[in-house]
């Protein structure tokens, strides 16, 4: 129960399932639609579109992991 | 964020840091003074706003998306955490930005996009008063009791370990740093409420952001930047090989045979799939801020932002522990972050952090007091104890219990400085509860069949598991975590498909697609 079976596994599994949650989230936000991420908003400027700041956030998780391995 | 983090006694380290300047220079001490002042002066100005007991406790739903951000990242940076986590960097390497990274993010964007409106929407105030609309009183109760107590003794603990560490960074004796924590907290807590908490967090943050990336800008460039940071941990030979990587074999022992804490599944598993969401959609201290937004896209946004600055925590609070490890040497972790201090950061902006500990002090202690007197007025007072009272009784409940929960933390330190591994249980306490709650939460949010009696079965069975995974498994409490989330998982699901669901119209509003907006599996 320990994931003992794991200790071999390299940890570039671990780094692709990382890199592989990051970007499915990405997927699942850009997704969702555009009245929902607006709902409630005084107004629909660009800049509340949470959509794109989704997008900058998940690039920079998903650069760092590569990088720090 | 959910990390267990050893309960030291930091004096006994940090104070004996060779070759320190005297702790308090007269500029700091105008520093740290203003800090203490303008605090105040805030969370006075701000009692003037509370009215009604939804102003006490929700902020009168008036907050901006960027100051609940702020808020619950800085809640969640403690003191124990600026010195514990960049002991840990200093001891494992970056590994220890997971707590902040896949420990967090992806959980605040989920939990931001999706179950963040749906509360903001249900008008709840607290989570187990989610947790009992939808499946009943006893698992309101029994949610609403493990909550008080842990955020009220866990305020002792605070007052206690940062006592200790005041006195090694500052020379400030224990009864000094008690005191002046308990009182301001108590004037700005208990007169505004969840505004002053959060609006005080504000300058807070930015203390604590300005502060730590400066150590952190002076150090690398004292190493030479990045370049230097690489060589420099080359130089120390194998001890530091895994330093710059995120994710750890996953059967790596510490050179005491022990498991790190940082193996990759037990990250991804059990921190990133369970504990994150299970604190970032489940903890009251930090949903309570969203639920005070002043609409529901700043609810929304609020996670969202305060994912963004979790980003830059880790350059913050984790460089500084390898920039320690190249700079000092050989030397015990919990005092690299206070010799940083002492030895990169000049007069007056010495005086910043300090002001930045006290910062990070007092925003876990009004959060968690501001949850914990919510929490029993609306979940113990007025749900069991005095029903159907009007508004102004509540609001003088709200205030009352702030009161005894700060008295009750301070009443707490003797015990706690006595027994110093009271926290351990106390934490290992909550740790066996994140699991299920988290698969209550969701089922709860997700499936409309998620039924009162099979919230109650998840909850037992799941704390069943949970205490016999630690107490006869001795498993990490990663995998304590996941496992436990599971075993609540398939009692929930079982039970609720034998027995009967709320109707239709108690639902309205608790479950996913019940407002048009997505529609549950």
């Amino acid at each position: 129960m320990s994931f003992d079976w794991l200790a071999g596994a390299s940890v570039a599994w671990g780094v692709g399932i990382t890199v592989a949650i990051y970007l499915l989230l990405l997927i699942w936000t850009l997704t969702r639609p555009r009245r929902m991420v607006y709902r409630g908003a005084p107004d629909d400027k660009r800049w509340r579109d949470l959509r794109l700041w989704v997008v900058p956030l998940v690039l920079v998780q998903v650069l760092l992991y590569l990088l720090l391995r | 964020m959910v990390e267990e983090l050893s309960f030291a006694p930091f004096s006994a380290t940090i104070g004996a840091c060779p070759g320190d300047d005297p702790p308090m220079h007269g500029l700091d001490i105008t520093v740290v003074s203003l800090y203490l002042l303008g605090t105040l002066v805030l969370g006075l100005y701000l009692t003037r706003r509370v009215h009604s007991a939804p102003d006490f406790f929700i902020a009168g739903r008036r907050l901006p998306f960027w100051a609940i951000g702020m808020s619950v990242v800085v809640s969640d940076i403690g003191a124990l955490e600026m010195v514990g986590g960049t002991a840990a960097a200093y001891r494992y390497g970056v590994a220890q930005a997971n707590y902040e990274w896949i420990g967090c993010i992806p959980a605040m964007v989920v939990g931001g996009l999706l179950f963040t409106p749906l509360y903001w929407r249900s008008g709840v105030f607290s989570i187990p008063e989610y947790l009992g609309r939808r499946y009943g009183a006893a698992v309101q109760g029994i949610q609403a009791l493990v909550w008080l107590v842990f955020l009220s003794a866990a305020l002792g603990v605070f007052f206690q370990a940062s006592a200790e560490m005041l006195l090694g960074v500052l020379g400030w004796p224990r009864w000094l740093s008690v005191g002046l924590t308990a009182a301001v907290v108590a004037v700005y807590t208990t007169g505004g409420g969840l505004e002053a908490v959060v609006l005080t967090d504000v300058i807070q943050c930015v203390i604590l952001f300005i502060g730590g990336l400066a150590l952190a800008a002076v150090g690398l460039s004292r190493v030479g930047g990045l370049a230097g940071l690489r060589a420099g941990l080359a130089r120390r030979g194998p001890a530091t090989r895994h330093h710059l990587q995120l994710l750890m074999p996953a059967g790596l022992r510490d050179g005491a045979g022990k498991p790190t804490g940082y193996p990759w599944p037990g990250i991804i598993l059990g921190l990133g799939m369970v504990l994150s969401p299970a604190y970032w959609v489940g903890n009251q201290a930090i949903v309570q801020r969203t639920l005070g937004a002043r609409d529901e896209w700043s609810a929304r946004s609020s996670m969202v932002f305060g994912a963004l600055l979790k980003t830059v925590v880790p350059v913050a609070f984790v460089l500084p522990g390898l920039l320690g490890l190249v700079l000092l040497g050989d030397r015990d972790p919990n005092g690299v972050y206070p010799q940083l201090i002492g030895e990169l950061l000049p007069v007056g902006m010495r005086g910043l952090m300090y002001a930045a500990f006290l910062a990070a002090l007092m925003s876990s202690v009004d959060s968690y007091t501001n949850s914990a007197a919510t929490i029993f007025t609306r979940d113990i007072y007025g749900r069991f104890l005095a029903r159907d009272r009007d508004d102004r009784h509540y609001l003088r409940a709200g205030r009352l219990a702030s009161l005894g929960v700060i008295a009750f933390g301070v009443a707490c330190v003797p015990v706690v400085a006595r027994y110093g591994t009271i926290y351990d249980a106390f934490q290992s306490f909550l740790s066996l509860f994140q699991g299920p709650t988290l698969a209550l939460i969701l089922s709860g949010l997700l499936w409309r069949r998620a039924s009162p009696a099979g919230g109650l079965a998840g909850l037992l069975v799941g704390l069943a598991a949970a205490i016999w995974f630690k107490a006869v498994l001795k498993l990490h409490y990663l995998y304590i975590a996941w496992w436990s989330f599971l075993a609540a998982l398939v009692a929930l699901l079982l039970v609720s498909s034998v027995t009967r669901s709320l109707p239709a119209d108690q639902l309205r509003g608790l479950v996913l697609g019940d407002d048009g907006e997505e529609q549950a599996p």
